[in-house]
């Protein structure tokens, strides 16, 4: 927000009610039930499906609850103390917390240069922008037996490609070493997608004036990219990592269906160990505390993130 | 150092294409291999012979009739009952000012944070209570409405021009009207992105069905299909990727068909210049 | 406004606490608790249906079955849909949530190690064995008692074995692999293929039957697999050293440690001397073999050789239904499902299970040019014992921690490390 050009551009947060100066004249004050009453389908549903069942998995997360019928049996802590003991979950949370970063930060990284990339390319690139886009509509349970076939022991792509090059076969999916970096591989060609996808779409919210104007004044390059277009890029580069977060830490069908979470809980991660403990060790309770606790800890993360975005403070 | 910089990108650029697209190509290059069980031996980059009987046996034994029309449903079920509960609510946030406008826009940017799969559990439950567990409805009710579908039509709606509402009014038009005649058809280019973003998410959804929908008759294809690989077919690698090809097939041709728009409608407000 | 997120929240509470409360005010086995079969000369076949659930091996002899019924009681309606994975763990898994919502089967297939879960969570009606047809041999019995109460009747069994390849055996100067009978024998066996080929030579996969596969290397030598007061039985000199196979097998660079579908198919194709596995499996192999595979079945060693009996593989049918006279169709149901006829399709050339039905067992072997593995797989006749016996809730976690033993000990962790831990969390897991 150093130039006045940033200033004029239109901002996500545009026009917040009751935030800052309004960018319009205000409506005139009547108050009326109209508002209310279109917004309460969505919040009807809200409560019903969002916030109902995470106010419930709190609640249940004090529970022993039984998958269909039966009574709940309060339990106190109980169901927090196992769930933060057992060494199964502490892997899962580890192995969530080391896909998030190294699928997060690279796709964020490539996304840009990706979308920079199509921008400079200009209309002739619709082509390249639809392959890149590809991967991020694709059905992740197909893709995902797709890889687990590229990385099969016997016959798969990966593996001839290295007896090509002369070494021995991997047991991609099969080893503790290599599991969940076969797993990263997957998550990052999906998420570049989308990181792709959504910068493409914020540089395009860029007005022309403004390229103009920098072609003007000689900023261009590395300057350019610093100076102008990222500062604009800001809102959505907050999107974006809201978007990469929630999605690295819900990360399911990739696992499930090329590792199941192993070999030794080495792919493990906190959606497929809550699946585990809920529906094959049919423990709801712990199930519930462990969703409640990864729903408090993204909610934490969104709020330190606005906090700490200076768009907010202004 | 600018001329060092384009072969460059061009060159990442290449390479970001070709790893977007070899996986897709890998399916279709599987899907035609015969299916003699000699795949576990390797296959060639470039198919020798097409087999194309490789995708009936996918589709019986994957089940995938049923299953397709079934993902369609809830699919299309779900985009409705979106459109339905989100147009109205962004335009209430975006063109209204009242009482707790800014609590209630709070209550769904918190809503983005909050992972649908993390309330599952609870959700599943309590729908099993009200004996909705497996059935149609009970793969559709979670989804009614959208957070980020809130989001993304506020925005579009917040860039209509004031000029332009004011006419409606001058024209004495309700608010009602004023959404079906003025608002809607100017936001086009985002309900359509957004219809596109919730078609992608809910035809690909895996978890949810996989604990709601346990008659056959009622399972979608990532279900059937995952399923399929689990199933004793040993190494029928041909069929299980004739059976992802198809799966996959009708958002990806959904995609190419309305690319442009796609794109165009993510950015939100068009910005003239 | 405030009123009104205060009123909300209120509603949410009043809600879960409606679902917590109409949980608490059900009694509490009645969840879970199956009805006694009625007579069946009570119940009206038209006004009555069954839903069973199984895994695919069931299929050919379930629908038989259900035919023969259809003629028996005109007007029953059988529900049978296979499950699509064979793996016992799915197949409860399946039936748990299938229940969850509301579609509890009155009939299940499930294996002999999951019986405990079903017994004690579950209340499965008991088996008449009167109920049960000319022919069945009920030694087999023993294999679905839960105390001295019979839930369970044996359908498809099988036993763990070593399937050896006997020309790479051959090639490395072994020419009788059944002299092979205690570990050091089948390492030395092992070192001598792998010196010759120089790939690993030996299988024993951790990912399909975990469970079954340690307790048949505790027992074939001579150890208890669930020691006598019901907690982990063989955390002891002689059980570290059986399981110190594995580990040595891994530490010797003797270890394929892959799946037992990718062990099955190297093994197939001529590039593994020894894949452990189960008499069941023994149909597949000789149908996707070559003909020029020249190889052969053998017991299972243990320590200082075979020392006791293994513990017996497959399924069996459970009655699990709320209702008296869906239970006694369901128990006519496996009386069909487990005559000659049946067992034929079930334990024949497709499944090679040792038949439950001694009546096929001689059709089979009737036949001319029998394979002399199938012959081995359908004549096994040694003892056998039950599969698993912890206590049933915790059967899920229970076999994740054998599988977690057994693949620890495949990267070449000492089994004086894996198999304490293992019995540690299993005990934790069962509370002694």
């Amino acid at each position: 927000m150093t130039t006045p050009v940033v200033k004029e551009r239109p901002s996500l947060e545009q026009g917040v009610p009751g935030e800052g100066p309004a960018p319009r004249k205000p409506r005139a004050p009547k108050p009326s039930l109209t508002p209310y009453l279109l917004l309460l389908p969505a919040l009807v549903g809200m409560l019903l499906f969002i916030y109902g069942p995470a106010l419930l998995s709190f609640i249940g997360s004090f529970f022993v609850i039984p998958l269909s019928k039966g009574p709940w049996k309060f339990a106190g802590l109980d169901n927090y103390r196992s769930v933060l003991s057992d060494p199964l979950i502490q892997q899962a949370a580890w192995n969530t917390l080391v896909y998030a970063t190294a699928t997060i930060i690279p796709s964020m990284v490539l996304g840009l240069l990706l979308a920079l990339l199509m921008e400079r390319l200009g209309r002739g690139s619709w082509l390249a922008k639809t392959a890149l886009i590809l991967p991020m509509t694709a059905n992740m349970v197909a893709m995902a037996v797709v890889f687990k076939w590229i990385f099969a022991l016997q016959g798969g792509l990966a593996n001839q490609t290295l007896a090509v090059v002369g070494l021995a076969p991997v047991n991609w999916l099969g080893d503790a070493e290599t599991s969940l970096p076969a797993v990263i591989l997957v998550g990052l060609w999906r998420a570049t997608s989308l990181c792709t996808l959504l910068f493409m779409a914020g540089l395009t919210t860029i007005p022309g004036s403004i390229h103009e104007a920098t072609a003007v004044e000689g900023i261009r390059g590395f300057a350019k990219l610093r100076t102008v277009t990222l500062p604009m890029l800001k809102p959505t580069v907050v999107f974006v990592a809201v978007l990469s977060i929630t999605g690295a830490a819900q990360v399911f069908e990739i696992v499930n269906v090329m590792t199941k979470g192993g070999p030794l809980g080495s792919s493990e991660t906190i959606m497929t160990a809550t699946q585990r403990v809920g529906f094959e060790y049919f423990r709801v309770g712990e199930a519930s505390a462990m969703s409640f606790t990864l729903i408090a800890i993204l909610l934490a993360v969104g709020i330190i993130g606005r906090r700490r975005s200076p768009k907010e403070a202004s | 150092m600018i001329r060092l910089y384009k072969p460059l990108g061009l060159v990442l650029g290449a390479v970001a294409v070709i790893l977007s697209l070899f996986p897709f190509y890998w399916m279709l290059r599987t899907a035609v291999a015969p299916a003699d069980g000699n795949a576990l031996t390797g296959l060639s980059l470039i198919p020798a012979e097409l087999d194309l009987s490789n995708f009936a046996r996918a589709w019986d034994h994957a089940n995938l009739g049923s299953a397709m029309l079934n993902g369609i449903t809830v699919t299309l079920g779900i985009l409705l009952l979106q459109l339905l509960t989100c147009i109205p609510a962004a335009y209430a946030l975006a063109r209204f000012r009242f009482r707790g406008a800014g609590v209630l826009l709070g209550l769904v940017l918190a809503c983005l944070l909050i992972p649908s799969q993390a309330t599952l559990i609870p959700t599943f439950v309590g729908l099993n209570l009200l004996g909705l567990g497996d059935t149609r409805i009970g793969l559709v009710l979670p989804f009614v409405t959208s957070a980020i579908g809130i989001f993304m039509l506020r925005q579009q709606m917040l860039s209509i021009p004031d000029a332009i509402m004011e006419a409606a009014r001058t024209d004495g038009l309700g608010p009602l009207r004023t959404l079906v005649s003025v608002v809607v058809p100017m936001s086009a280019p985002s309900i359509a992105a957004f219809s596109m973003l919730s078609i992608f998410t809910h035809w690909n959804d895996y978890l949810w069905p996989l604990l709601v929908a346990r008659s056959p008759e009622i399972m979608t294809p990532p279900l059937t299909l995952a399923i399929f690989q689990n199933a004793d077919t040993g190494f029928d690698y041909p069929a299980l990727s004739a059976a992802a090809a198809i799966v996959t097939a009708p958002v990806i041709i959904l995609f190419l068909l309305a690319q442009r728009h796609f794109v165009r409608g993510m950015a939100g407000p068009e910005v003239a210049g | 406004m405030r009123t009104k997120a205060i009123a909300s929240a209120a509603i949410m509470t009043a809600v879960a606490l409606s679902l917590s409360a109409c949980g608490s005010s059900a009694d509490s086995a009645s969840g879970n608790q199956a009805a006694a079969a009625a007579a069946i000369d009570k119940c009206t076949p038209a006004e009555s249906s069954i839903k069973m659930t199984y895994a695919p091996q069931g299929t050919p002899a379930v629908e038989h079955a259900k035919k023969v019924m259809e003629q028996k009681f005109p007007g029953l309606k059988i529900d049978a849909v296979a499950s699509q994975s064979s793996n016992y763990s799915d197949l409860t898994k399946q039936i748990v949530a299938d229940s969850a919502v509301g579609k509890r089967p009155d009939l299940i297939m499930t294996g002999l190690g999951q019986l405990r879960f079903w017994t004690d969570t579950f209340n499965p009606a008991p088996i008449d064995p009167a109920t049960l047809p000319e022919g069945y041999q009920k030694q087999f019995l023993a294999a679905g008692k839960a105390g001295d109460q019979s839930y369970l009747a044996p359908f498809q069994i099988s036993t763990p074995v070593m399937l050896v390849n006997k020309k790479l055996l051959a090639e490395a100067g072994i020419t009788d692999p059944a002299s092979i009978k205690d570990f050091g024998q089948l390492v030395e066996a092992a070192k001598k293929v792998t010196e010759k080929t120089g790939k690993p030579s030996v299988n024993i996969a951790s990912d399909d039957l975990p469970d079954w596969f340690s307790q048949a290397l505790v027992q074939s030598s001579g150890e208890k697999f669930v020691a006598d007061d019901g907690s982990f039985g063989f955390d002891t000199a002689k059980g570290r050293e059986a399981m110190d196979l594995i580990s040595t097998l891994a530490k010797e660079k003797l270890a394929l440690n892959v799946k037992m579908d990718d062990g099955e198919a190297q093994f197939v194709a001529g590039n593994l001397a020894f894949q452990m596995a189960t008499t069941s499996r023994i149909a597949r192999v000789v149908k996707n073999a070559p003909a020029d595979l020249d190889w052969t079945p053998i017991d299972l060693p243990g320590l200082n050789g075979p020392e006791g009996a293994l513990p017996a593989g497959g399924n069996g049918w459970v009655v699990i239904s709320e209702d008296p006279c869906k239970a006694a169709f369901s128990q006519a149901m496996i009386t069909e499902m487990l005559t000659k006829d049946a067992s034929l399709l079930s334990s024949g050339k497709d499944y090679s299970y040792i038949p439950v039905n001694r009546l096929a067992t001689d059709e089979l072997l009737k036949g001319d040019n029998i394979a002399p593995q199938m012959r081995y797989a359908w004549t096994y006749d040694k003892p056998l014992t039950a599969w698993g016996g912890f206590a049933g809730a915790q059967t899920a976690p229970i076999i994740d921690t054998l599988r977690t033993m057994l693949q620890q000990m495949g990267t070449g962790k000492s089994a004086d490390d894996a198999v304490p831990a293992a019995a540690k969390t299993i005990n934790a897991l069962l509370g002694k």
